[in-house]
């Protein structure tokens, strides 16, 4: 069987259908209201961006600290399959579920915004994507680190939201600081660019670090950047694989 | 070209030693070699150290000191490729509750390698032997303890693995499981794997194994065949003799009678009832009931056994195993 770990996950998130249906409807629950409702745009934006990410981090790293406390990562590793490939697996299959569960949320985006077409449905999802792999990676890491679910849950809302700070969702752009030089290098900057575009209507692109290239070029910056950050994250979690399984599921942790 | 090189040992401790940071507890220098196709049961108190051991050889604990070899290689750090042939049952283990029984054991088969594994029709076999054929599509949330319990084993089992470590196999398993079992035991032990089992239970399990590993508060105290290990008690019949309430005064001259009677070995026993080993059987019986009931005593109730492992445990340590309370698991 080719990918077990993979196939066991997707299978389990669809035999859960009313988890599945939760989870696909609770983000319509704050989407909508944004959506339909006279926020502001910009913070519309931020709003998604948090709300997609946190869904990404915590997603990974609750279930994983789960199966950690219970002892299944652990029956898993004493098989001799490579942990980075039960980490990996786990990490394709669960970016993969939470596309599915927040399709509905970003349908509702394109639809209520002005102009918005298949075109921007296609690169909001390509960014939703990059972006939620990247937050599943940072979920294996905090459940690493977690020594309980609270832990877990404080952790993942901490370090996504410093995360998506360095990524410059929370402030106005400044062509040309520093800051604006880190902000590519996180892999949720294109994500929150294109719901910026999607909801005010405008360009959000920031040039080539923020040093006023063209709008292209800003944008295979953004995303090249981002992109190459979450692979290196997935190396530095495949490398890093076996102790991260080993203080997951190590006993007495708590 | 010489002769091949002999096969190493599945198994080989020297001083093998693991203590657990709270208790202080766990295994202390335990020396052990296991063959391949051998079976054998790892039996003691709770807080003995079979776990522990257990959990060593599946390299899911790291000893801290000694060494410990498996095949030939060093089980620290454990290699994907080792932990391949070792499969471990623990005493209790999580499923994917939301997935069937099939399921789960498909995923477990996967994770150790295709290869290894059986087919899918002895999957079924193995199913159906241990009274899991009809529920194996149902989710493992619905299942009971006994059939969850049945399928860890079956995880383990269906892997066919070169060493196989169960630990108190028999928990939760009804007489059909606990024939399956066995005669799975017997077919791995044929195959030429191994299997080493932690068992409390002295009356079957022990006796499916080639040899017995007593262990005591976190040392070997024998390593033996079953019936080496019996050799030394054979003759020396239990009999208990339980008693309706009477005053404790009376018990010392009863005990002093009773020792007075030919064949009788040893007397002892605690409120409730008297103990007496026999180098004759069940001859002095009468002789042994008529003096109890000179003394005025009801009898309740009379029972003769034959000696076993929990006699080996006493007559090695002075306690008996099934009152134990030396420590924790």
């Amino acid at each position: 069987m080719i990918a077990p770990v993979l196939r066991g996950e997707w299978r389990l998130a669809l035999r859960r259908r009313r988890l599945f249906a939760l989870n696909a409807g609770i983000p319509l629950l704050l989407v909508l209201p944004l959506a339909l409702g006279a926020a502001p745009p910009t913070h519309a934006a931020v709003v998604y961006t948090v709300l997609f990410v946190l869904f990404g981090t915590m997603g990974s790293a609750i279930p994983l600290l789960r199966e950690g406390e219970a002892g299944l990562l652990r029956r898993m590793v004493l098989t001799g399959y490579p942990p980075a490939r039960i980490l990996l697996e786990r990490i394709v299959a669960g970016t993969a579920v939470d596309m599915l569960q927040l399709a509905p949320a970003i349908l509702l985006i394109v639809l209520f915004a002005p102009g918005a077409g298949g075109r921007e449905l296609l690169l909001l999802s390509l960014g939703l994507g990059v972006a939620l792999a990247a937050a599943n990676l940072v979920g294996v890491w905090v459940a690493a680190v977690a020594r309980s679910l609270a832990e877990g849950a404080l952790f993942a809302a901490v370090v996504s939201l410093l995360l998506l700070h360095g990524a410059g969702v929370f402030r106005t752009p400044v062509p040309g600081s520093w800051a604006a030089r880190i902000e590519p290098l996180l892999p949720f900057l294109p994500l929150h660019h294109k719901l910026l575009e999607i909801t005010t209507g405008r360009s959000a692109a920031t040039g080539a670090g923020g040093a006023g290239g063209g709008f292209w070029s800003g944008t295979v910056i953004e995303w090249g950047s981002g992109v190459s950050t979450a692979l290196v994250l997935l190396f530095l979690t495949a490398g890093a694989a076996t102790s991260i399984a080993e203080w997951i599921s190590a006993e007495g942790r708590g | 070209m010489g002769p091949p090189a002999p096969e190493p040992e599945v198994v080989r401790a020297r001083g093998l030693s693991f203590r657990y940071r709270g208790s202080g507890k766990g295994l202390e220098s335990l020396d052990l070699d296991v063959e391949a196709g051998e079976v054998l049961a790892v039996v003691g108190p709770n807080g003995s150290g079979k776990s522990t051991l257990l959990r060593l050889l599946a390299t899911d604990r790291i000893a801290g000191d000694g060494s410990l070899t498996l095949f030939g290689l060093p089980a620290a750090p454990p290699s994907p490729q080792l932990r391949r042939r070792i499969a471990f049952a623990p005493d209790e283990g999580p499923h994917l509750s939301a997935l069937t029984g099939r399921e789960n054991l498909d995923l477990f088969r996967a994770l150790r390698g295709r290869a290894a594994g059986p087919s899918h029709r002895r999957q079924d076999a193995l199913l159906e032997a241990f009274s899991l054929g009809r529920e194996a599509d149902r989710p493992v949330a619905e299942y009971s303890f006994g059939m969850r319990r049945k399928l860890l084993l079956l995880e383990a089992i269906a892997g066919a693995p070169d060493l196989l470590l169960l630990d108190e196999p028999s928990i939760g398993l009804d007489a059909p499981g606990l024939g399956a079992l066995q005669s799975e035991i017997r077919s791995r032990s044929g195959a030429g794997g191994t299997v080493v089992l932690a068992t409390n239970e002295l009356r079957e399990l022990p006796f499916w194994a080639d040899r017995v590993l007593l262990l005591d508060r976190g040392r070997r105290l024998v390593c033996d065949t079953p019936g080496a290990l019996l050799q030394e008690l054979q003759g020396r019949t239990r009999i208990r003799i339980a008693l309706a309430p009477h005053p404790p005064e009376w018990r010392a001259p009863l005990e002093r009678e009773l020792r007075t009677v030919p064949h009788v070995h040893a007397v002892g026993g605690e409120a409730g009832f008297v103990e007496v080993q026999s180098t004759a059987g069940g001859a002095p019986l009468p002789a042994l009931l008529s003096l109890v009931l000179d003394a005025g005593l009801e009898v309740r109730d009379v029972h003769l056994s034959e000696p076993g492992l929990a006699d080996v445990f006493e007559a090695l340590t002075g306690r008996r195993l099934e009152h134990d309370d030396g420590g924790t698991s």
